[in-house]
């Protein structure tokens, strides 16, 4: 049995080890087209923000193939899948029979529509690549300019400031982190980014990338113009599903999968940034871009492709983040729309508190936690178990929750 | 168990080899069995003072941390300190309002067998209160001054009369800073009032009120104690005897008694002695009565009568596991209640004897002032019927037993010296000043489960000694240096630095002077005054090349004797620490801040040897500031860590 | 793995909640190694364990070292590991970028952000101590246990009390 991985990140990992984690023997291939050793995007922000040393995002030990007996194609490009003949094409002409193979090609940042976008000086923030390309441009930029106000926008955006860089983030939305949040933990990380020397400026959306060749300033719909040799796009992701073109895999904006990860292609799964799923808390379908979620997507992928019968749970909105030693985790639905949420929410701004919990009817769905998350995995599993929360409303509500309160509720609801 | 021994007392570890072979318990398996050491309560940040607690101050959590009613580390920590000294106050001065009413009894011929033993003493401390002692029958001047002294515990004027012994400069302090004791009781009641929930909060002013409640010990209770106990028993004086649990004897019925009041021990004493007592012990075998004592009760009885010690605190269940003793008589503190499921395992007959202290399951024999002398001869009857019991076959008895000599006293030591029959302190300054003595010490307090038993004691005074300190000791600490021999005029010659050994062998001393019970820790308040006013060596109490250290300390009577001792102006180096690590304030004053109010400080270190050496370097640096002679004799320290 | 793992159990009927537990660990994962070197510590050292107050009963609550470890799952810095030979999870704080993503995840609420050195602290079984975990040896009420499931519940059986005090609650 051949097992083929296309991708060599959060999901790809996450198949390889459950695969090996079951069948030490079975040959296992990963493709991926960037050329490094398992090593984490999300901390690209990290090292630029100098929060670690540079070169230090492996994800996996370097001799982790090695160990688990795992043939890397790194650096090469899957471009069709041949599912008759149950083989990968790669762009080097050559040619990978799979048994089962695992489509974990995660997402690329969205084009963001913009005139003179393919301009010198701007860029994605998706990989190591964008990393290195960062470093080279930051040496001559004097003024920086973040489009979006997401984790990965904040992020980059301390990252610039982090080298001199005089930064702004330029936002279409009202306030920050308008994906995660509100308008109260958008406000407190607005004055923490501004009291660290980072301007904001909100409701305004780029028009055009101006200068010749190289980006020089950017030109806003409401007239304005900001200087910019360097700018950073943290707008969305979308999903790599390329590959499904020429079969019969099911793509809805991301790779439709059933609860084992399978596509509608036998023997072809696929998992991460990629891949649509029921979100648990929700039930609606989604592309939740998260790596947790890639990981357990992975996973499950991988129990599956193995042979052993393991049901995907769901995903689940959520992330984690910490700008400036203000910590913010966010899970579940934080900015309900239409009837039945009840809402609550605690603001401390002088302390940088915050916290906001929605539930719906007995349940909790949702949770911004800010300056204070300790303990918030009992919320998610609150969350993702549906577990009636009515008899410990109070406690939730009061800061007071813990494993010991929801043990029992927990152990019931198994 | 710990690797290393329970005891560096050999005498010690066998006995208690022997329990443990027996199947004994004894503090020390106790004492393992409640480990760990709760740790809030250790640092002093468990609060149980209202009942919407206990609250536990956190020590790990990085945010600020309060209880129900908001009171911090520092306000907790600084009453739970202050509760303690208030509690060490209440037993020392509680002990000497006994003594008073002994004074006035016997005054009035009620307590049967006591008479005023030191007539030169009572009249001098009559003097001292502005008491009329001329055409005053010396009955009437005891009843007199006992209720005059008694005075100090309720009066609603004025302040402590002892207070006016100390020298004018530590006085203005204690002026200045508002800690003024006035009235013994009222300290102790005043303290439990702002400890109370909800009132005084405020660290620094909760300290303060330790500190005068403290000295209404020191200058106070204590002094009382002492200076009564020497009117009615007699002043000490340099008297030999022996020390151990080797002292016990086989072939005698071995009475011990243990606590700290002398009033029923004494009259022990006189009956042990009495002929038709003998006979009476010979009827039933036995060669003879011995009378010995654990704890403070012993170093009553061997200071003014000279009768063996048989041990220290740590030692007295061990005492009974010897499977020798007839007879244990107990009064109060230091007592500890497992000394009744160790005597229930052999034919020991424990007794307690004062209506403020019994044990379960054990026999309650009220002692009786008024019949004082009956009621010691009916105990040791009773001690002598139950020696027929004796199972002696079993008996073990550690042979470790040493020679000392005791009874020094303020006024006694340096007697022989002046040259006339006056005492004086001149040579003591002169030793100091030309560099042949250091500086003297006070090693003092109790014994501790959790330091391994007498070592800090006996690590400490070594290492003084050979760098030429003068050693006075009391209590508990007291019989760790005894049982070690250093309490042998022979001493100084076999351990002291060179300096040391020429004063011993000029005055006839030992190295290590014993000077009493704890009470008697106010005898060396008054030995430093004495060198104060000698001149020479300092203005005040806190020039003096002094200090003082408890390194095994256990009971909340050392925490107060500490804070008196600091608030006179005598640095005091003190473990294991009282519970005030966990406020960084508190602990910040006790060991720097107070030195500005009173002259010296706190230090809290655990290594005898660190000890020894901030010790050392603290009377060097106070030789230094009096610009005294450089020391004649150079003795680097004896061990280094 | 061959043999069963060795975990920390509690038993939440014998918790008195005196925390002695914290505090030992606390003082286990500091550098002096020693409670009043401890609490001087900066930063101060974090335990691991908390005694949590549920709604009936307190339990003392650190890593379970689970099968399914999600906060390995989700540890984006690739920091967290486990031992395939011991079952133990780890937190390789040289990897640890504290951005608090198990945290959000881990259902026990066991992983705790140490905000005083930005990295996720849990419990390490306490590996480099010879007498074992420190929570387990400092339990006065005997309410950890350390060793294999099988031993728990043996170990369980064999407590006093433990049936009245069940019968109590
Ligand atoms: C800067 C940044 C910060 C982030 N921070 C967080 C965070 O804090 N928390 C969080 O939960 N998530 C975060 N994310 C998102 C997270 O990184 C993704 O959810 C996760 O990486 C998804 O993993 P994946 O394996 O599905 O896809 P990816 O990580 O996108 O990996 C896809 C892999 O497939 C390879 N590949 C793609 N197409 C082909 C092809 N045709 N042929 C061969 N190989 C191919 C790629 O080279 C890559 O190796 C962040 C992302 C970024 C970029
Ligand atoms: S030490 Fe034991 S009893 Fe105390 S809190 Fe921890 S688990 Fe509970």
């Amino acid at each position: 049995m051949h097992h083929v991985i296309i991708g060599n990140s959060a999901a790809g990992i996450g198949a390889a080890e459950a695969i090996r984690q079951i069948d030490k023997e079975a040959p296992l291939t990963i493709i991926s087209d960037e050329s490094e050793s398992a090593y984490s995007r999300a901390l690209i922000s990290y090292e630029l923000a100098g929060w670690i040393g540079k070169g230090n995002l492996d994800l996996r030990p370097r001799e982790f193939y090695q160990e688990k007996n795992i043939a890397a194609h790194l650096g090469k490009r899957a471009i069709k899948i041949d599912a008759g003949k149950k083989q990968v094409h790669l762009n080097d002409g050559s040619r990978v029979d799979y048994d089962r193979l695992l489509i974990a090609t995660g997402g690329s940042p969205q084009q963001m529509g913009v005139p003179g976008e393919d301009k010198k000086g701007i860029f994605g923030f998706r990989n190591y690549r964008d990393l290195l390309n960062i470093y080279d441009a930051i040496i001559t930029a004097e003024h920086g300019v973040v489009l979006g106000g997401g984790c990965i926008g904040l992020q980059a955006a301390s990252g610039l400031h982090h080298h001199g860089v005089k930064t702004s983030i330029a936002i279409a939305s009202a306030h920050l982190l308008s994906q995660v949040a509100d308008a109260e933990c958008g406000d407190i990380y607005q004055r923490l980014f501004e009291s660290n020397g980072i301007a904001i400026k909100t409701s305004m959306k780029p028009v055009e990338f101006r200068g010749v060749g190289q980006v020089g300033s950017i030109g806003f719909d409401d007239g304005s113009e900001m200087p910019a040799q360097i700018v950073i796009s943290g707008k969305g992701v979308k999903p790599n599903t390329e590959l499904a073109e020429g079969t019969k895999i099911k793509v809805d904006r991301g790779i439709i999968v059933d609860d084992r990860m399978c596509t509608a292609e036998p023997d072809v799964f696929a998992a991460g940034d990629v891949a649509v799923t029921q979100d648990c808390v929700t039930c609606e379908s989604t592309v939740n871009a998260v790596w947790p979620c890639a990981y357990e997507q992975g996973r499950t992928a991988g129990f599956n492709m193995a042979g052993r019968d393991r049901v995907y749970d769901g995903s689940m909105r959520m992330n984690a983040a910490e700008f400036f030693r203000v910590p913010l985790i966010s899970i579940g639905v934080v900015k309900p729309q239409g009837d039945g949420y009840e809402v609550h929410s605690y603001l401390d701004k002088s302390r940088m508190v915050y916290w906001k919990m929605v539930f719906k009817g007995k349940l909790l769905v949702g949770a911004v936690l800010v300056g204070r998350v300790e303990r918030a995995g009992v919320l998610a599993n609150l969350m993702r178990k549906h577990i009636d929360v009515s008899s410990i409303k109070g406690e939730l509500l009061a800061g007071r929750y813990n494993y010991a309160l929801i043990k029992p509720l927990a152990e019931g609801a198994e | 168990m710990s690797q290393h021994p329970i005891s560096s007392d050999p005498a010690t570890v066998k006995a208690h080899q022997h329990a443990r072979e027996q199947n004994l318990t004894t503090v020390w398996e106790r004492h393992e069995a409640v480990k760990p050491i709760c740790a809030f309560g250790d640092l002093g940040l468990c609060c149980t003072i209202c009942y919407m607690g206990p609250c536990r101050i956190d020590p790990f959590s990085a945010e600020e941390i309060r209880g129900a009613c908001g009171a911090g580390r520092d306000t907790i920590s600084a009453r739970n300190f202050t509760r303690a000294v208030a509690a060490g106050t209440a037993a020392h001065s509680d002990h000497a309002r006994g003594i008073c009413h002994t004074l006035i009894e016997t005054g009035q011929g009620k307590a049967q067998g006591y008479r005023v033993m030191d007539l030169d003493k009572l009249k001098r401390v009559a003097d001292e209160h502005g008491l009329k002692t001329a055409d005053v029958s010396f009955a009437d001047l005891a009843v007199r001054l006992g209720q005059r002294l008694l005075e100090n515990f309720g009066q609603s004027e004025g302040s402590v009369s002892f207070l006016k012994r100390a020298p004018k400069g530590q006085q203005e302090r204690w002026e200045r800073a508002g800690v003024l004791p006035r009235a013994i009781d009222r300290e102790v009641v005043e303290c439990l009032h702002r400890t109370h929930e909800g009132v005084d909060a405020e660290y620094r002013s909760l300290i303060l009120q330790a500190v005068r409640c403290a000295l209404a010990d020191g200058w106070g209770g204590s002094m009382i104690a002492t200076e009564l106990q020497d009117v009615i028993f007699g002043s000490p004086r340099p008297i030999r005897s022996r020390v151990n649990l080797g002292i016990l004897k086989k072939d005698q019925v071995n009475v011990v008694v243990h606590g700290h009041e002398p009033v029923l021990s004494e009259m022990l004493g006189v009956a042990a002695r009495e002929p038709q007592m003998l006979e009476y012990a010979r009827s039933k075998g036995a060669e003879g009565i011995n009378l010995s004592g654990i704890c403070c009760t012993a170093n009553e009885i061997l200071m003014r009568q000279g009768f063996p010690v048989a041990g220290n605190f740590l030692q007295q269940e061990l005492a009974i596991s010897t499977g020798a003793i007839e007879m244990m008589v107990v009064d109060v503190q230091c007592v500890m209640p497992g000394l009744q499921q160790m005597a229930s395992h052999f034919h020991t007959k424990l007794i307690t004897t004062s209506d403020k202290a019994r044990i379960p399951g054990i026999e309650h024999v009220p002692f009786n002032e008024h019949e004082a002398l009956d009621c010691a001869r009916s105990i040791l009857k009773n001690a002598a019927d139950n020696f027929v019991r004796r199972n002696q076959a079993s008996v073990d008895i550690p042979e470790e037993v040493m020679d000392l000599v005791a009874g020094f006293t303020a006024e006694n030591t340096f007697h022989h010296l002046g040259g006339t029959f006056r005492s004086t302190y001149r040579p003591l300054n002169d030793a100091i000043m030309s560099g042949r003595l250091r500086g003297v010490v006070g090693v003092v307090g109790c014994n501790n489960v959790r330091v391994q038993h007498d070592y800090n004691h006996k690590t400490l005074v070594e290492e003084l000694l050979r760098n030429d300190v003068l050693v006075v000791e009391t209590g508990c600490a007291a019989i760790a240096c005894a049982k070690e021999g250093w309490m042998r005029p022979e001493a100084a010659r076999e351990i002291a630095g060179k300096g040391l050994q020429e004063i011993c062998e000029v005055v006839g001393i030992p190295p290590v002077l014993h000077m009493g019970s704890c009470v008697d820790n106010s005898r060396i308040l008054i030995a430093c005054t004495e060198m104060v006013r000698e001149g020479g060596i300092g203005e005040d109490l806190s020039q003096l090349p002094v200090a003082a250290a408890a390194v095994e300390a256990m009971s909340e009577k050392a925490v107060a004797i500490g804070l008196y001792a600091v608030a006179s102006g005598i640095t005091t180096f003190f473990s294991p620490a009282p519970r005030v690590l966990g406020s960084p304030a508190v602990y910040e004053y006790l060991t720097q801040g107070i030195e500005k109010d009173f002259g010296a400080h706190w230090v809290f270190e655990a290594d005898p040897h660190e000890v020894a050496r901030g010790i050392i370097a603290h009377l060097d640096q106070k030789r230094t500031a009096l610009k005294l002679e450089p020391m004649k004799y150079q003795q680097p320290l004896a061990r280094t860590a | 793995m061959t043999s069963q793992p060795r975990k920390i159990f509690a038993i939440s009927e014998l918790c008195t909640a005196c925390r002695s537990c914290e505090i030992a660990c606390a003082v286990a994962h500091s550098r002096s190694a020693s409670l009043i070197g401890a609490i001087l510590e900066v930063p101060l050292p974090r335990y691991r364990i908390e005694v949590q107050a549920g709604s009936t009963l307190n339990l003392p609550l650190n890593c379970r070292h689970c099968d399914e470890p999600e906060c390995l799952f989700a540890c984006k810095a690739g920091a967290v590991s486990k031992d395939e030979a011991t079952g133990q999870v780890r937190v390789d704080l040289e990897k640890c970028v504290g951005c608090w993503m198990c945290v959000m995840i881990c259902p026990y609420g066991a992983v705790i952000p140490d905000a005083l050195i930005g990295k996720a602290a849990k419990c390490d079984l306490c590996e480099n101590r010879a007498e074992g975990p420190a929570c387990v040896t400092s339990c006065l009420t005997g309410a950890l246990f350390y060793g294999t499931e099988e031993e728990f519940e043996e170990y369980r059986n064999t407590r006093p009390l433990l049936k009245q005090l069940k019968a109590h609650r």
